[in-house]
């Protein structure tokens, strides 16, 4: 096996630093590399999102380890927006922009150097079997380690986000203002990527980490990029959304949210998810119930609400239809 | 004069979130004039204080049967912490539109501003873009088969900017207000955090100008622009090949030859010069780039 650290992106910055973005490859030895089946795993696009790193650094040591045979070529891009993840600012400094909602805008759009990032970006992963994009939700909401799809795009990454070994898929509406992501841009050039959401903002969630890992050998393994896994782990099968439906639970007041129940686990409808406190006075302002039986696959990580902050979402089995 | 509360929302520990509307005349509502969805739209807010001024000082003269609204500050919380976007999230609301009511907080502002202004019949959003840089004052519209630009060229602006919306603008305020059947239209210029009062003064006298010509308000008019209407395709962006120290050497509204220098990149340590920026075309400064540091590959004029 060959490791090698490549450079994706290279601009200059206006004071004695570069703005480098770097992938390390690890590929058959020998072999034309043009040939060989590639996978991809990128991650660090958000700056206060940093699950990714660990998953990049545990699959590199894994890789390096020989758990398993490398046929193909593995990419590991452990950060898209280095500024972000120095600052830790969800978006790319100094412009202020999400760069995940700028892959394929029209160059007129924008003025910064976004454009030449997300041009090499793209045209480096283009083509690979599969991309995973690793993220973390953001420091307000914890996750349970899901891949998101598009129902436009299901048919195509089911079959590969079955493999990844996550708990849950939410196949979701397609929406247009999520056109401009890596992931829509990806999957629009016929390079499947799978957006993977687990965990939460600047924190690590080790267990979740290594459930990743796992699936992405296994995905590896079931595309032909890697031999079998020297460890045997079992893969879960997930959840997946399309057979029940979706609950959003929104703060109804102001203050401080005290959960009363975990993530992850399963409720009863009515049961409390937790209340809504004044700091102020001690009152508690609302106390929320659960609108079904149905799993908190996403609940609020950081206290403080407005009215309209997400508090939850609830995955409900038995329903039908999904509901926003 | 009629101040309105239209919307307010308890926080945890600030002062309540209110957004105020200054109403004029009485009747159907015609125009409404909306600012500072952004705490960075400063120059918009002012602009918009202003007209409150000026309406008021006008208002026997706003025609029978006719209403004005303009709400100056649509996002008070980003203003009172220098940020741009949402205090808590850094969400925009202005790509939250159409809104929802049951959403998320940013959502049900844009949904409760999406409700008072969709009965009007002309929408004017004074916003701006996330760039650094200066813009010229110019009525920018979405172009999304329902945009009226006979009207916009009211206003008197040097330039109507048409452009074509990307994903992202699809939740803006413009965007959704054509989709309702309101004529919508964006006036952009000047600076993100910084006031311009000259551009401001403009966009005052460019605003009652249009409310003139579209006989909301009964004065007789006079001066502006014949606008030019620009498309995407017509600006042309300056990009610079080197980072380093930027100084600008032209002015917004100069014409320039192409090949003119319009910039120089020095390097930031030893003051060599690293690159020049020319024209690439005749034409006029449309945009500039005004921070002293600039990134390879910044757009540092637009002309057009």
């Amino acid at each position: 096996m060959k490791q090698s650290v490549e450079t994706v992106v290279d601009l200059t910055l206006p004071v004695a630093e570069r703005l480098v973005i770097r992938r390390t490859r690890f590929s058959a030895e020998p072999g034309d590399e043009e040939s060989l089946p590639r996978i991809a795993v990128v991650t660090g696009t958000h700056g206060d999102e940093v699950e990714g790193q660990l998953v990049c650094a545990w699959l590199a040591s894994a890789l390096t380890e020989g758990r398993w045979d490398v046929k193909g070529i593995v990419d590991i891009y452990p950060a898209l927006n280095p500024l972000g993840l120095d600052t830790i600012t969800r978006n790319m400094p100094p412009a202020d922009v999400d760069l995940n909602r700028t892959f394929d805008l029209d160059r007129n759009s924008h003025g910064s150097f976004l454009a030449p990032v997300t041009d090499g970006i793209l045209d480096s992963l283009t083509g690979a079997l599969a991309v995973v994009d690793v993220h973390a939700s953001n420091i307000f909401l914890r996750e349970i380690p899901q891949v998101r799809i598009s129902q436009a795009n299901a048919e195509m990454l089911k079959p590969l986000a079955r493999w990844l070994n996550v708990e849950f898929l939410w196949i979701h509406e397609a929406a247009t203002v999520l056109e401009n992501t890596l992931a829509y841009s990806l999957n629009s050039r016929n390079t499947p990527t799978l957006v993977v959401e687990m965990g939460v903002g600047m924190r690590l969630t080790p267990a979740m980490a290594q459930d990743l890992v796992t699936g992405i050998g296994a995905l590896g393994t079931f595309l032909g990029v890697l031999g079998a896994d020297r460890s045997h782990p079992a893969i879960r099968a997930p959840i997946e959304s399309d057979k029940g439906a979706i609950h959003h639970v929104n703060a109804p007041a102001a203050g401080l949210f005290v959960p009363e129940v975990g993530h992850r686990m399963s409720i009863k409808e009515g049961q409390v998810l937790g209340s809504i406190l004044s700091a102020q006075t001690g009152e508690t302002v609302a106390r929320i119930e659960s609108p079904a039986d149905a799993l908190v696959f996403t609940l609020r990580e950081y206290p403080i609400v407005m009215e309209g902050s997400l508090i939850a979402r609830l995955y409900e089995p038995s329903a039908i239809a999904e509901e926003e | 004069m009629k101040r309105d509360m239209l919307f307010r929302l308890a926080s945890p520990g600030r002062d309540d979130f209110v957004i105020w509307g200054y109403r004029f005349g009485s009747g159907a509502p015609a125009v409404a004039i909306i600012a500072g969805m952004r705490g960075s739209e400063i120059q918009q807010m002012a602009a918009a204080a202003h007209l409150v001024r000026e309406l008021e000082l006008r208002e026997h003269r706003i025609a029978g049967g006719q209403e004005i609204l303009v709400i100056p500050a649509a996002n008070p919380f980003s203003f009172n912490v220098g940020r741009r976007f949402w205090s808590l999230d850094n969400t925009d609301v202005n790509r939250m539109f159409p809104g929802y009511a049951a959403g998320e907080t940013t959502q049900r502002i844009a949904r409760a501003l999406m409700d008072v202004l969709t009965t009007y019949e002309y929408g004017i959003n004074l916003t701006s873009i996330n760039q650094r840089g200066q813009y010229v004052n110019h009525v920018r519209i979405h172009s999304t088969g329902y945009e009226n630009v006979t009207d916009a060229l009211k206003f008197g602006f040097r330039y109507l900017h048409l452009h074509e919306p990307n994903p992202q603008e699809t939740g803006s305020l413009n965007y959704n207000w054509q989709i309702w059947n309101t004529k919508a239209y964006s006036l952009l210029g000047g600076q993100s955090f910084v006031v311009d009062t000259a551009q401001t003064d403009e966009t005052v006298r460019a605003i009652l100008r249009f409310l003139r010509q579209t006989h909301v308000l009964e004065e007789a008019d006079g001066g502006g622009f014949q606008t030019e209407v620009v498309t995407d395709s017509q600006m042309h962006l300056v990009w610079t090949e080197h980072a380093g120290l930027w100084q600008a050497q032209r002015n917004l509204g100069d014409e320039v030859s192409e090949g003119e220098q319009l910039g120089v990149i020095t390097d930031s340590l030893c003051g060599r010069e690293l690159s020049t920026v020319v024209a690439p075309a005749s034409g006029r400064v449309f945009y500039r780039e005004v921070e002293p540091l600039v990134t390879q590959r910044t757009v540092s004029f637009v002309l057009c």
